[in-house]
């Protein structure tokens, strides 16, 4: 916790002038401060404070690091809280082989199908989460009425990628391989059919749709029975999720407040007492 | 000598050489033997029945009805069966066995004159998520 900020009044000095200085959203977080209860039982009018009146600045946005960020073994982490965003990025480093009989991926093919997989992902999964903080920190006193979004990205590389993704390329219709995640390998299996939406709710609504990409990726960014949050698959019988078919983990596409069960358990190691949550999903 | 065999002698030399009860050898021998029957087991040729007699209890099962697209682990089932399978929503059967200790086998059974035959069958690692 950073050392506490006390204020001494000066004269023509307002709270709102006070806040104003120290970046605080309004007076009232500063006047309402746990730390300043013998001040207001000093000056219980907030508009009559006096030169010399001594008042405890609690943290503000202007007055704490806002900046975190973690790279771990299948993704990195970053917190910019003066843009209100948490951003998760994986480093995907392919390996590209293709099915007796189909040609050689092209240049362009390649950079076309990790456009296809970032812009579904970025579609389904960015800015859908909504999270807040609380706790003890400097961090989440200043930024406890702040809504965070969370955007999601994966990046394109020829080494030293979180995750090693091997793409097949398969002729059309074609049914295996069986696209698979490997949380412990860090082993992503895709094919080239994987850019196509599919029905599994047999609606034909095209918003209902999943995309194979959105769904493989919810397993690389952590909803595994291999990882901490213990949780992957919902689609068989029996599984806790299994009536809530909508769910992207299930056969739809929606994400649920679980599906940031991961990224919460990290984000509350990154910064000391303070807790996320998520407050929405959407 | 495959390598369930070989693996199960060198358990049992180690838990020999631990000193460690029998039952603990009689049980993980049984899981092996197990595992290798399943493994030796052509699993084109059987039925629900067959399958269980040989194989032993699935570790997983679950009844479920085709549909024109089903979810990757599945995806195969539809092409298979057949579109008049798939347009009256057929039951399939879904059982899955350990192989060894890295891999499940899965098989999909259909049902034909009130047996359940085999359809299709995925071996897999079992640290895959689909």
């Amino acid at each position: 916790m950073a050392k506490q900020v006390v204020h001494t009044v000066k004269k023509g000095e307002t709270l709102g002038k006070i806040a104003k200085k120290y970046g605080a959203k309004d007076w009232k977080y500063i006047y309402s401060d746990p730390a300043n209860a013998k001040f207001r039982k000093t000056r219980p009018d907030p508009n009559a404070i006096e030169p010399r009146d001594k008042i405890v600045i609690p943290p503000t946005k202007a007055m704490v690091q806002g900046k975190y960020a973690k790279d771990m073994p299948r993704m990195s982490i970053s917190i910019d809280a003066d843009k209100e965003l948490v951003f998760v990025q994986q480093k995907w480093a392919y390996t590209w082989v293709e099915k007796p009989g189909v040609s050689k991926w092209t240049s362009k093919e390649k950079k076309d199908f990790h456009n296809a997989a970032d812009k579904a992902i970025w579609a389904r999964w960015s800015g859908k989460f909504k999270l807040t903080v609380s706790g003890a920190s400097d961090f989440a006193r200043a930024y406890k009425d702040t809504v965070f979004k969370v955007n999601f990205d994966i990046k394109y590389v020829s080494s030293g990628g979180h995750w090693t993704v091997t793409v097949t390329k398969v002729p059309k219709g074609s049914k295996s391989p069986t696209s698979s995640v490997d949380w412990n390998g860090q082993k992503i299996k895709l094919d080239s059919e994987d850019t196509k939406l599919k029905d599994l709710q047999g609606t034909g609504k095209k918003d209902d749709k999943q995309s194979p990409f959105a769904h493989e990726f919810g397993h690389a960014v952590g909803n595994s029975k291999h990882g901490p949050a213990a949780h992957g698959d919902e689609y068989k019988a029996g599984h806790a999720n299994f009536a809530d078919k909508e769910s992207m983990m299930n056969i739809g596409n929606t994400l649920k407040k679980r599906h940031a069960d991961h990224l919460i358990l990290e984000l509350n190691k990154m910064i000391k007492d303070t807790t996320w949550t998520v407050k929405s999903v959407g | 000598m495959d390598g369930q065999k070989r693996r199960m002698i060198r358990r049992l030399v180690c838990y020999a050489l631990l000193g460690l009860t029998p039952v603990l050898v009689v049980t993980t021998a049984k899981e092996i033997s197990a595992m290798s029957a399943i493994q030796d087991t052509d699993p084109t040729s059987l039925t629900w029945t067959t399958a269980r007699g040989r194989m032993g209890a699935p570790s997983e099962t679950e009844d479920f009805p085709l549909m024109p697209e089903l979810p990757e682990f599945r995806n195969a089932l539809p092409d298979l069966a057949g579109p008049d399978a798939v347009a009256s929503r057929e039951i399939v059967r879904e059982a899955t066995w350990p192989i060894s200790d890295t891999h499940n086998r899965t098989i999909w059974f259909q049902n034909r004159n009130d047996a359940w035959v085999y359809l299709h069958h995925f071996d897999w690692k079992n640290d895959l998520e689909f």
